[in-house]
């Protein structure tokens, strides 16, 4: 894959969404770049996950647009984000909990035979189990290699693994991660961060919400600071921890755009 | 293991069980009632239930009895049924997803209603059934097995296939089990559950026509209470009322089950009303079974280690 890293993928223009009298989003414009981290950071209820969403055609704006490769687009499902190569993980993770790794890896996109059997909508079901677990493999993540286990039976941060593999799995164009290592361990965490910057490494537009800012300190190659829906700042520099609390609780009022 | 103590245990009691003709005499008594609680393994797979399933049948045989006496051909009087069938379905469908209306409502009123038109076509009388080439559909022997059985091996086997081997089949586990992560895997719960109420319109009403075909005659109080019997028969072989979970293997052992109990008693001289009590029983065993074992395990209700390794695809 071609890594044109810095490449306009994906933009939100003027961005707004509202919940009868909440403000989720107000106005709100971004730039997510091929081959970057952006780390989108803010406190609760600041409208990370709603901007995310937007993006991601799991919510409408009520007003703004959306641009896929300089082209406006308009996102109904969160299928139509997918066809074009965005892969959410949400923070619902939105895996079938009866169901096992292989088949939620390919939900919505199952393999099928060749030939007449494919026409009937018959599943390969053993090159599913080959891709998947050569994925799992690939990606290290602790969850059960063998077939068979529903989601509901891991523990959540197996099934946040899952949900990453299967946006890591599908991400060609963007790949947003909404708390991605909420319900994760140490190591777990590492992994998927370290996922993240490999997902990246191969070309893709990376959004990483996360109030953990170590992490984001760490991995971000661009943060943007939401505040109450609005974005306050965006920063490729100097990124410290207390420039971004500062931001992040408003608490000084000069707002810096670097 | 259920099945087998069961076997055992009837074994001892009646020495006419095993004998090989009452195995053919259980799953004659349970063919129809199969056809339907085969495809409403899917139906309760999706989240959904389909109460109206008895009242097509009713309906449907109804439908074809009064075809017949107007000496319409065989053929037109069986699609007839179908299509009052897949009507069905086509209304359930649209209350349920048009109107948002839970299916358990939506088809306890279309059952009444159903129900209610099927008693308006010949004024509350039965139709008896001049032709004989219809009647010798439902009676007599295919390939040594009764045809009613011979039917509901092709429907299960066909039902089978699509839950298990196929894209639809996932994709209507995965809307019963989550339905907002079918939606956002781009899967239209809509069009799954569109198909599993034209399918279980479709396959009640070949029921209504294998029940009026076996009869001779059709009744409009045909299939009457056997939706519960139906759905009864679908839990106790492991389906999950609330979705996601359940597989056609299940069904064939809780109806297979169903069936033998209700030989068992009659070989042993019980009236009904014992069957109908025994039935209650092992429906309740089951799902407390479920409720205390089966959640955090990998096999669900009486059938746990049974299916191990066949249950879903
Ligand atoms: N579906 C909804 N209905 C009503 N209000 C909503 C809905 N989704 C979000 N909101 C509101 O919009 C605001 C922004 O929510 P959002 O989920 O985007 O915040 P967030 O930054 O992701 O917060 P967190 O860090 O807690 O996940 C909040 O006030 C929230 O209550
Ligand atoms: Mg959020």
């Amino acid at each position: 894959m071609s890594v044109d890293k810095g490449r306009v993928v994906i933009e939100g223009i003027g961005l707004s969404k509202s919940y009868g009298p909440i403000t989720a989003l107000d106005n709100v414009d971004i730039e997510i770049r091929a081959g970057e981290i952006t780390a989108l950071v803010g406190d609760n209820g600041a409208g990370k996950s709603t901007l995310i969403k937007i993006l991601a055609g799991a919510v409408a704006p009520d007003a703004g647009e959306v641009r896929v490769n300089g082209e406006t687009v308009v996102l109904r499902t969160p299928a139509d984000a997918r066809d074009l190569g965005i892969e959410t993980i949400f923070q619902d993770l939105a895996l079938a909990p009866d169901r096992d790794v292989v088949t939620n890896l390919f939900l919505g996109r199952e393999i099928v035979r060749k030939g007449l059997a494919g026409m009937i909508g018959m599943l390969d079901r053993g090159a599913m189990e080959a891709q998947a677990l050569t994925q799992i493999d690939a990606l290290g993540v602790n969850i059960p290699r063998s077939t068979g286990v529903s989601i509901g039976e891991m523990s959540g941060g197996q099934q946040q693994s899952v949900a990453v593999a299967r946006g890591a799995f599908w991400a060609k164009t963007g790949m947003f991660m909404d708390e991605p290592t909420a319900a994760l361990g140490v190591r777990e965490s590492s992994r998927v961060l370290r996922l993240a910057r490999q997902i990246a490494g191969s070309g893709v537009a990376v959004v990483l919400i996360s109030h953990i800012l170590p992490h984001v300190m760490e991995l971000a190659d661009r943060v943007v600071v939401l505040r109450h829906g609005q974005k306050v700042a965006e920063l490729t520099e100097d990124i410290s921890m207390d420039r971004l609390v500062t931001l992040i609780v408003g608490v000084d009022a000069h707002d810096a755009v670097t | 293991m259920a099945i087998v103590a069961i076997g055992i245990v009837m074994t001892m009691v009646s020495p006419f069980f095993f004998q090989a003709g009452n195995f053919l005499n259980v799953a004659r008594a349970v063919a129809i009632t199969g056809i339907v609680a085969a495809v409403s393994t899917p139906m309760l797979i999706s989240g959904n239930v389909d109460l109206s399933v008895a009242a097509t049948m009713g309906i449907s045989g109804m439908t074809a009895g009064a075809l017949l006496v107007q000496e319409l051909p065989v053929p037109v009087a069986i699609i007839g049924a179908l299509i009052v069938g897949l009507l069905m379905g086509l209304v359930n469908a649209v209350i349920v997803v048009k109107f948002r209306v839970n299916s358990l409502i939506a088809t306890i009123g279309t059952a009444f209603i159903a129900r209610g038109v099927a008693f308006l076509v010949n004024g509350g009388r039965s139709i008896f059934i001049p032709a004989e080439s219809y009647v010798a559909l439902g009676q007599g022997s295919a390939l040594g097995i009764p045809k009613p059985v011979f039917y509901t091996v092709v429907v299960f086997a066909v039902i089978g296939f699509v839950m298990r081997y196929t894209k639809v089949g996932a994709h209507i586990y995965a809307v019963g089990s989550s339905p907002e992560a079918a939606r956002r895997a781009g899967i239209s719960v809509p069009k799954i559950t569109w198909g599993v109420f034209l399918a279980s319109g479709f396959f009640s009403a070949l029921a209504g026509v294998v029940l009026t075909s076996q009869a001779g005659s059709a009744f409009p109080y045909g299939g009457q209470g056997r939706e519960l019997e139906i759905i009864a028969a679908v839990i106790v072989g492991g389906t999950a009322l609330t979705g996601g979970r359940g597989s056609i293997t299940g069904t064939i052992l809780g109806v297979v089950l169903l069936g033998i109990i209700a030989n068992s008693l009659n070989l042993m001289g019980l009236p009904a009303p014992y069957q109908d009590i025994s039935r209650g029983l092992l429906l309740v065993a089951a799902v407390a079974t479920d409720q205390l074992s089966g959640r955090t395990l990998g096999g669900r209700g009486v059938f746990r280690g049974l299916r191990a390794g066949t249950e879903e695809a």
